[in-house]
């Protein structure tokens, strides 16, 4: 069933009064004349003054009640639900990852190739490993993570470090560096909250004589809180900052 | 005691002739038809001996709006009231054709206690609904134009969003 006319202005401002702000404002993207009944500013003045009281203060004759509610609300609600941050610039197929493990003066593994050639996490997260055959040694080790741009005019090391490792669980030894903050507002005053992190895993050979046989090297970077991996995207937009 | 029947019967006595625009005849008591302020206004200054002339409202509709008028000139108990209320709406927005010109109506003759009461069951009808899905129902013409059209999505984009 149709109605013939649209209701007038001055029923449309008495229904204004019974509304709440979100039914007001959809209400306001009707039709002209909806928009003119309900966008007036003792409509809005009561959800002003009761959300945000002190914003009051910045009503001029330029400044509507409805559009200075809009600017809070749009404001806070970007706060919420965090706008999504952009694409990352760079992709995987762009970056070159050197790896050079020593241990003392001798070298036990190199590898370089470009990072979408290695296991990449199928979990969407910063995180790569590589199968390696190499022998497990002892002594003080010399990790080096570069991660060179396409065209080898930039690059950025995502770990150096000289010592013993952190032993983890019977064959694993872990490395890790804490990350300088991206060029952005990131980690002002210290680190970017990020660490990059390299781990060798061993396999022991009980068959060839209990040998420790070093079979994997998995890269990748976390964040400072709750110890988690970064996404693949939070990886790259965070090495945008070295790379371009 | 006695003064009191008495003024009630004189109460019943005073009856006034109300004739819609299509020329439909109501008799009703003066109290009833007091509810609007505009036939009281009448009613005062032209005394209610000859038909006052509805023009702009239909019978079925001034029909509909004495019955709401009688029932509120009663004096009942608020919680009856209420129920009664709910119930006269409830049938009233199932045709919003007759809805429509009966918020006309009452706006018309000043009733204002049924101008409110369609106002609140009229943001009702609107609560949780999109600007298409509000046009539709209503069949309202989206005269905005686009660039009109998408500053007025832009400032109210918070409302667009899941809360």
């Amino acid at each position: 069933m149709n109605l013939q006319r649209e209701p007038p202005w001055e029923s449309l401002q008495q229904i204004a009064q019974f509304l709440d702000p979100k039914s007001l404002a959809m209400s306001s993207c009707v039709s002209k004349l909806w928009h003119e009944a309900m966008s007036s500013n003792h409509l809005w003045k009561p959800f002003l003054s009761s959300h945000y009281p002190s914003s009051l203060h910045l009503i001029s004759n330029t400044t509507s009640h409805h559009s200075l509610f809009s600017l809070l609300r749009n404001s806070s609600s970007r706060r919420r639900h965090q706008l999504t941050p952009p694409p990352p610039r760079i992709s995987l197929h762009e970056l070159f990852f050197a790896v050079d493990l020593f241990c003392g003066d001798e070298r036990v593994v190199s590898q370089g190739k470009l990072a979408s050639e290695f296991e990449v996490d199928k979990g969407g997260i910063f995180r790569f490993g590589y199968e390696v055959e190499g022998e497990g040694k002892e002594g003080e080790w010399r990790v080096v993570w570069v991660v060179v741009m396409e065209g080898c005019l930039k690059a950025f090391t995502v770990i150096e470090r000289v010592d013993k490792g952190r032993v983890v669980g019977g064959n694993g030894l872990w490395f890790s560096e804490e990350l300088p903050g991206g060029r952005c507002c990131v980690g002002v005053g210290g680190g970017g909250g990020l660490v990059g992190e390299v781990g060798l895993e061993f396999y022991c050979d009980v068959e060839g004589g209990g040998r420790r046989k070093m079979v994997r090297v998995r890269l990748g970077v976390l964040s400072v809180i709750g110890c988690r991996y970064v996404s693949l995207d939070d990886g790259l937009r965070y090495l945008e900052h070295f790379l371009l | 005691m006695a003064t009191i029947i008495t003024k009630e019967q004189q109460e019943k006595e005073k009856m006034v002739t109300l004739v819609s625009s299509d020329s439909e005849k109501f008799v009703v008591e003066q109290k009833v038809a007091e509810k609007s302020h505009v036939i009281k206004m009448v009613m005062n200054c032209c005394g209610i001996e000859s038909p006052i002339p509805v023009r702009r409202v239909k019978g079925d509709i001034l029909k509909s709006i004495l019955e709401y008028c009688e029932k509120h000139s009663k004096g009942e108990a608020q919680e009856v009231m209420e129920k009664w209320d709910k119930e006269y709406m409830d049938k009233a927005e199932k045709d919003l054709v007759f809805f429509h010109d009966l918020m006309l109506a009452s706006h018309f003759l000043h009733i204002q206690e049924l101008v409110d009461l369609i106002a609140v069951t009229f943001a009702g009808m609107l609560k949780m609904k999109s600007p298409e899905e509000i046009r539709q129902k209503f069949n309202i013409n989206n005269d905005l134009t686009k660039e009109q059209e998408e500053h007025i999505m832009t400032t109210f984009g918070w409302a667009f969003q899941p809360i």
